[in-house]
């Protein structure tokens, strides 16, 4: 069989080749865009954590370098990013939102730089009851 | 030229089709448990918060703090990090002892790679404490 017929494999692999490199690409694409949400998601409940333990009128500054010194360390670049912070004290006990909005690079996701996008991820906290702050 | 046209694939139809269907199936497969593993990862962070969440919640019914042995009065305790389990429509457990409050949460997660080998779900169980410390 392989003696009778040995180029025909190789050729009908270089023909499908290119289809496999984008089924390639687009598992590689899955798995990034799957870490950078969790990454992104990261990032903001640290922040809120962060936030719910200083003072209320230090919140969002907290929040805000909280966030993107998270999303430094574990190595997502946003080419613009911005963080908001919304404390809800109507329930008990109050509660801190922080949204962390990524607009990730185009070549983020993917090495072709396609699908460049944005990406929100939103976190709750306690704010404690019981503390030396108010 | 037609004869070569007709030959090739008369010659060899199976043998080329089965090494590529088989490359094929091996990338569908990588797709679909990274699709799978991904949708595990995000439930574990996902029921992780939640149970942090609840926990803190239950943990902020401290009484006896004036008669110097803080404490989490057991059934407020639970019954906030319930009702927080409650609104995120969360299945769990709450357990106060003392100053710390457990909360066990689970979930199933629908499997679609693994669904077509018969693991239709798996459930992610995470378990997470939180203690009361003066600060």
């Amino acid at each position: 069989m392989r003696r009778r017929d040995p180029g025909v494999v190789s050729s009908e692999v270089a023909i499908i080749a290119p289809a496999l490199i984008v089924v390639a690409l687009f598992v590689h694409y899955g798995g990034t865009a799957v870490t950078t949400n969790s990454r992104i998601h990261h990032a903001a409940a640290t922040a809120a954590r962060a936030a719910s333990l200083v003072r209320m009128t230090a919140m969002p500054a907290v929040a805000d370098e909280v966030a993107r010194a998270t999303l430094a360390d574990n190595g997502v670049t946003c080419s613009s990013n911005d963080v908001a912070v919304a404390v809800d004290g109507s329930r008990d006990p109050k509660v801190v939102t922080v949204r962390v909005q990524c607009t990730l690079d185009r070549t983020t996701l993917s090495p072709l730089g396609v699908g460049s996008r944005r990406v929100t991820a939103e976190a709750t906290e306690v704010i404690d009851r019981w503390r030396a702050e108010p | 030229m037609m004869r070569r046209q007709n030959m090739i694939p008369r010659r060899d139809p199976g043998v080329v089709s089965g090494f590529v269907v088989s490359l094929i199936l091996a990338l569908l497969i990588a797709g679909g448990m990274v699709v799978d593993v991904g949708r595990l990862l995000a439930t574990r962070e996902h029921l992780s918060s939640v149970a942090l969440r609840a926990g803190r919640t239950g943990a902020q019914e401290i009484v006896g703090i004036y008669d110097g042995s803080p404490r989490i009065d057991p059934a407020d305790g639970a019954a906030a990090a319930r009702s927080v389990l409650r609104s995120l429509d969360v299945d769990g457990e709450v357990d106060v002892s003392g100053r710390t409050i457990t909360v066990s949460v689970s979930r199933p997660v629908p499997m679609s790679l693994l669904g077509l080998i018969g693991v239709p779900s798996r459930t992610v169980r995470i378990v997470r404490s939180v203690e009361v410390v003066t600060g």
